[in-house]
C-alpha cells in the first residue's frame, strides 16, 4: 500500500487547514448564497459571521473533548465505546449517507453549471462522469493526498476569489447593504443557526483527528480554517450584495458566476467568467474528494474492512447515480436547500457532540470506578 | 438498449471488482466485513442500472 492511502497516514496541519479552508469556501459558489440572501437580504453577509463564530465555539468544545478523553480515536472508534459494534456501524451509515448525498448534490449542481455556461453542447451524463472519475482518483489517494492538493491549489482558488470581488468594484453601490439587519435580526440569527452546516469543520474533526500530525496544533488549525473561510464568504457576500440588488440576489442560483460575468474592466479585461469557472470546479473537485474519502473510511471503519480504496468506486457510482436521479436543476436545488442545507446542523453539529459527550462521560464513569477499585484494593492490602 | 449496455460496462466492472475485495475480506476480516462489502457491490450496481435506465430509455 502506498504512503498516502495508509489509514494511519499523518497530515501536516497546514495542509489539513487549507483543506478545511477550501471544504467550507466552496459553498460560496454554490446555493449557499441564495439561500442565506432570501433569508436576510441585505443583512445576508452576517449569517456566515454568526455560523462560523457558532462553529468554532462548537469546534473547540470537540477538540477539548476529543484531546482529553480519546486521543488518537475517530467518531466511529468513539461510537464503538459508547453504542457497541451495532450502533457504531448505525452512526458510520448515518454518516456515509449524509457524506454521500453532499457528494451527490455538489456534483450534479456544478455539472449543471459547467454545462449551462461553458459546455453548452456536452451531455450532461459526460460531464458528470468526467467530474466524479477526477474525483475518485483523488479519493483513491487518502487523505494525505487530498490535503496536499489542497495546499497546493488554495492560493490560486485564494487570489482567484479575490480577484472576483475587486475586479467588480465598479459595480459596487454601498447604500444596497442597507438597511443593516435586513429582514430583521431575528431572521437572521435562525438563519444563521440553519445555514450553519456548510461549516462541517466539527463533524471532519472527529474523523481526520488520528490524521493530524501534531495534535498540539489542531485547535489553531480550526481557528485559523473557521476565520479564513468566514472571511472569505463575508467579503464574497459583501460584494455580491453591492453589486445586484437585495430582490434579485435570491433568485440567482449561481452568485459567482454572475459575478464573474459582469467584470469589465477596459477592452482586455472583461467576461472573465471561463477562467473563474474552471477554478471553481477544481474546488469543487477537491470538495467532493474529501466527502468521498470520509464515506469509504467511516464504512471501512465500521465494519472492519482492511483497507477503505477499493470501497471507491462503488461510492463513486453511488453518489453518481445519486446526483443524476433527479429530473432537474431545480429539484436537486430544493432537496438541497431543504434537507441538507437545513437539517445538516443536526448530523454536522448535534450528532458528533452527543455522541462525544456520551463517551466522555461513559470514560469518566469508568475512571472513577477504577480509581475506587484501586482505593478499596489499597485499603485492603494495608489491613 | 445497447446504449444502455455500453454504459453499464463500467458499473458491472466495478461490481466484479467490489465482489472480488469482498471475497478476500472474507478470508481476512470476517463474515460482517464480507456481507457489508458485497451488500455495497449490490447496492452500486443496481442503483447505477436503474438511473442509467431512467437517464438513456
Amino acid at each position: 500500500m502506498t504512503q498516502s492511502a495508509r489509514r494511519n497516514a499523518k497530515v501536516p496541519s497546514n495542509e489539513m487547514t487549507a483543506m478545511l479552508i477550501i471544504f467550507v469556501a466552496t459553498n460560496a459558489f454554490l446555493t449557499y448564497p441564495r439561500y442565506i440572501s432570501r433569508n436576510a437580504y441585505e443583512a445576508a453577509w452576517m449569517e456566515p459571521v454568526l455560523s462560523g463564530a457558532l462553529t468554532l465555539i462548537l469546534f473547540l468544545i470537540v477538540e477539548f473533548l476529543l484531546r482529553k478523553y480519546f486521543r488518537n480515536l475517530d467518531i466511529v472508534e468513539v461510537s464503538k465505546e459508547v453504542f457497541g459494534r451495532f450502533g457504531a456501524g448505525c452512526v458510520a451509515l448515518l454518516f456515509s449517507l449524509y457524506f454521500l448525498c453532499s457528494t451527490a448534490a455538489v456534483m450534479r449542481e456544478f455539472t449543471e453549471n459547467v454545462v449551462s455556461t461553458v459546455l453548452p453542447a456536452t451531455p450532461l451524463i459526460f460531464v458528470g462522469a468526467v467530474f466524479m472519475f477526477a474525483v475518485g482518483y483523488i479519493a483513491y489517494a487518502g487523505i494525505e493526498g487530498i490535503c496536499r492538493a489542497s495546499f497546493i491549489f488554495l492560493p490560486l482558488l485564494l487570489v482567484g476569489l479575490v480577484a472576483v470581488c475587486l475586479m467588480t468594484m465598479n459595480w459596487w453601490h454601498p447604500y444596497f447593504l442597507l438597511p443593516l439587519w435586513g429582514t430583521g435580526v431575528d431572521r437572521v440569527f435562525v438563519g444563521s443557526f440553519q445555514y450553519a452546516s456548510i461549516f462541517a469543520n466539527v463533524l471532519l474533526l472527529t474523523i481526520i483527528y488520528p490524521h493530524v500530525h501534531d495534535t498540539r496544533a489542531t485547535r489553531r488549525m480550526g481557528v485559523v480554517s473557521i476565520s479564513v473561510s468566514t472571511c472569505l464568504l463575508v467579503a464574497l457576500m459583501l460584494t455580491y450584495h453591492m453589486v445586484f440588488p437585495p430582490e434579485e440576489t435570491g433568485k440567482t442560483t449561481f452568485a459567482l458566476y454572475r459575478l464573474a460575468r459582469i467584470i469589465h474592466m477596459g477592452p482586455f479585461f472583461q467576461r472573465l467568467e471561463s477562467i473563474f469557472v474552471f477554478l471553481w470546479v477544481t474546488a469543487a473537485t477537491i470538495r467532493m474528494s474529501v466527502t468521498l474519502w470520509g464515506a469509504a473510511y467511516l464504512l471501512s471503519k465500521a465494519f472492519n474492512w482492511s483497507s477503505y480504496r477499493p470501497a471507491i468506486p462503488s461510492l463513486v457510482l453511488i453518489s453518481f447515480s445519486m446526483g443524476m436521479w433527479a429530473d432537474s436543476w431545480v429539484q436537486v436545488i430544493d432537496l438541497d436547500g431543504k434537507y441538507l442545507l437545513r437539517w445538516g446542523w443536526t448530523v454536522v453539529f448535534a450528532l458528533p457532540l452527543v455522541i462525544l459527550l456520551l463517551g466522555s462521560t461513559v470514560r469518566a464513569i469508568r475512571r472513577d470506578r477504577a480509581d475506587e477499585h484501586d482505593d478499596n484494593g489499597g485499603r485492603m492490602r494495608r489491613a | 438498449m445497447l446504449k444502455f449496455c455500453s454504459l453499464m460496462v463500467i458499473p458491472v466492472l466495478v461490481f466484479f471488482y467490489t465482489m472480488s475485495f469482498s471475497r478476500w475480506l472474507a478470508k481476512r476480516a470476517g463474515t460482517g466485513a464480507y456481507v457489508s462489502a458485497a451488500m455495497l457491490g449490490v447496492i452500486s450496481l443496481g442503483v447505477s442500472a436503474v438511473t442509467i435506465w431512467r437517464l438513456v430509455m
